[in-house]
């Protein structure tokens, strides 16, 4: 063969390779193009297609009692929700979707149709771990879940008032929820995930920061014995008819508060058809005339001023004592009496008559420095701080009524706080329902003396023939008030309805417990502090003084009972 | 001599380049890791705080209250058959 038999087309040739090398050119300033010098716009609108930064959902804190015990867990629970136009174009049936939500087919049509535009729209929040299985198991396109987290209470009603409750987004609504709302919550992480057409993650590329969960709040509730005076109280307001009642107790040495509850009350789990009056915590919102329940401070006012003794004689006769043109009444004519008789008679005339030989800006320096008129600062949402108006304007009739508790307002909280300060030989500190780590500082209001010498009056009060005897508790001193409060309504003080109170605290050489108990117009046949409320105290005190291991202080009212010595008994057991 | 240093700068940028391969690539892997262990950390804490609620719904109280006193026919003991011990 020779080439001479095939044309030579060098022209062709040329073409062929100039067309082939000016695609490479192109080709290869496209892949530059692409590669170098558009790379980060091209880069960033891939990236705008699918990759997100997504936030990484943080645990809410726990709140837990002085003890570990949870009040309240937030637990994960998924959430349902879908994007209402591709669910409608899929032209899946709809109707088992709308019987597992509860709704007609019809309902659930015309709900998605109004929000055919958005992204994202709740089908059902929170949903229970079965239907949400139910749902998902019907595998509709456009139907996703989230998971949030869902707060429970498993001390329900019993701590509904001091905890409060959370809404559906997990913010803090009511009670120390919402007080410590800060420091419950926690940050949400956030973190950068590559998502595909479907909106679904494809992989995790970086975390960006990691979720803050919330921090844990330990209270200084007691949960056995707030459980305890839960059951107490709620006996005692439906026995006697109430409208409505509050138990505070707080450790003395320290101010804690270890059981608050209040009634009626609620469920925090099961908010459905609650009455804003439920939710209320009632010893720290509500203001009430704290009547006989002051007279152990008009008597310490009294000792303080170094005028009286716990001896001095005090005229209370005849039975009444005219004021201006108001009349005092006591319940029958004492006679000559002394300070402690005036706190276990209740004399109204006798604490009118100590007050009125006092001056008025002593006790109304004693008053408000023993907290009254002011917030305690507890840190409950919507405390209310009372009312003690200033001397500047007392008339008699004021100082007079204000000695035996009418005429200013205070919180089962404030009285607590007070009569706390008379357990503390006149040391007032602050309440917390947080736990103490540490011993806790207060401020001086009394002498130690003036005190002691209060409760020891106050003592006379649980006596066998105190109007307080119900209030006792076997085996240990208490020292106490009763107060049976006439209401304040429109038109002045109501003949019928009234408040019975006691405060009271144990062991009365060296309390350790102090208790208020408020009952609010107990509508049966009693309504004495004494016999309503003292029992109360009784009660959840001679429980609460086992939990909190207190030993009896009157060991010689134990009768027949054998005091063992720790040596004899060990004895017998390594017998 | 220029040359040898061209060249082995030319080495050491491919070493570069694949050891920065190497690193992102065991970053992913690492990262992938870390979620699979955060989202077992997560589940154990779920599970946990599950856990903790059933424990306080069975040892409620009430509950606690009403078997001792109805089933097992418990009682609180009173003063006449408590000893007190003095330390």
């Amino acid at each position: 063969m020779n080439s001479e038999d095939y044309p030579v087309y060098h022209g062709r040739r040329w073409l062929i390779i100039v067309l082939l090398v000016a695609g490479m050119v192109v080709m290869l300033w496209r892949a530059v193009d692409l590669q170098i010098v558009r790379q980060d716009f091209l880069r960033d609108h891939g990236d705008a297609r699918s990759v997100r930064v997504v936030d990484i959902p943080a645990h809410r804190g726990m709140i837990i009692d002085r003890h570990g015990e949870p009040l309240a867990i937030s637990t994960p629970v998924q959430s349902l929700w879908t994007t209402p136009r591709k669910l409608l174009e899929s032209g899946a049936d709809l109707g088992p979707l709308a019987r597992l939500l509860g709704m007609q087919e019809r309902e659930l049509l015309t709900h998605l149709r109004d929000r055919i535009g958005r992204e994202f729209v709740y089908l059902k929040r929170h949903a229970e771990p079965d239907l949400e299985q139910q749902i998902m198991a019907l595998d509709l396109p456009g139907v996703y879940r989230e998971q949030e987290y869902r707060r429970y209470y498993p001390a329900a009603e019993v701590m509904g008032h001091v905890i409060g409750f959370t809404n559906v987004d997990d913010q803090g609504q009511e009670g120390l929820e919402l007080a410590y709302d800060e420091w419950l919550q926690g940050t949400p992480g956030r973190k950068r995930v590559l998502k595909d057409r479907l909106g679904r993650v494809v992989e995790n590329i970086e975390s960006l920061k990691a979720p803050d969960p919330g921090r844990t709040l330990e209270l200084s509730i007691d949960l056995r014995i707030q459980y305890l005076a839960y059951r107490e109280l709620k006996l005692a307001v439906t026995q006697n008819r109430a409208r409505s009642g509050s138990l505070i107790l707080m450790d003395a040495g320290s101010g804690e508060i270890l059981a608050l509850v209040n009634q009626p009350s609620y469920n925090p789990n099961n908010r459905g058809g609650l009455k804003s009056a439920n939710i209320r915590n009632r010893g720290v919102t509500d203001v009430f005339e704290p009547g006989s329940t002051m007279k152990p401070f008009t008597v310490a006012a009294a000792l303080e001023s170094g005028r009286y003794r716990f001896d001095t004689r005090i005229d209370t006769r005849p039975g009444f004592y005219k004021v201006g043109q108001h009349v005092i009444r006591d319940i029958r004519n004492y006679g000559m009496i002394d300070v402690a008789t005036v706190i276990k008679k209740s004399s109204n005339v006798g604490a009118s008559k100590i007050a009125l030989s006092l001056e008025p800006a002593h006790i109304w320096n004693f008053l408000s420095s023993l907290g009254f008129g002011q917030p305690t600062g507890s840190g409950f949402p919507g405390e209310s701080s009372g009312k003690l108006d200033g001397y500047n304007n007392w008339s008699d009739v004021e100082l007079a009524t204000m000695s035996f508790g009418y005429g200013l307002s205070v919180t089962a909280l404030q009285l607590t706080q007070a009569y706390a300060a008379l357990a503390a030989d006149g040391v007032l500190r602050p309440v917390s329902i947080l736990r103490q780590a540490r011993a806790v500082d207060g401020v001086p209001v009394m002498s130690t003396g003036s005190a002691r010498q209060v409760r020891k009056m106050m003592q006379a009060v649980v006596a066998a023939d105190g109007t307080g005897k119900l209030a006792a508790v076997e085996g240990y001193h208490v020292a106490g008030k009763t107060g049976t409060v006439h209401k304040f309504t429109r038109g002045g003080y109501a003949e019928d309805r009234y408040l019975s109170l006691f405060a009271g605290m144990v062991p009365a050489a060296n309390p350790r417990l102090v208790m208020v108990v408020m009952i609010d117009e107990p509508a049966g046949e009693k309504y004495y502090g004494g016999l309503v409320a003292a029992p109360v105290f009784s009660r959840v005190m001679s429980g609460a003084l086992r939990l909190m291991n207190i030993p009896p202080d009157d060991l010689p009212t134990l009768p027949g009972q054998v005091i063992a010595t720790l040596a004899k008994d060990q004895e017998e057991l390594h017998q | 001599m220029k040359t040898l240093l061209f060249l082995s700068l030319l080495a050491a940028v491919f070493v570069t380049a694949i050891q920065i391969v190497i690193t992102r690539h065991d970053a992913r892997t690492l990262f992938v890791e870390i979620q699979k262990l955060e989202k077992v950390r997560d589940e154990l804490n779920e599970e946990w705080g599950r856990l903790q609620l059933e424990q306080s719904t069975w040892a409620t109280d009430l509950r606690i209250e009403t078997m001792a006193r109805d089933e097992l026919a418990m009682k609180m003991p009173d003063r006449k058959t408590t000893v007190l011990v003095q330390p």
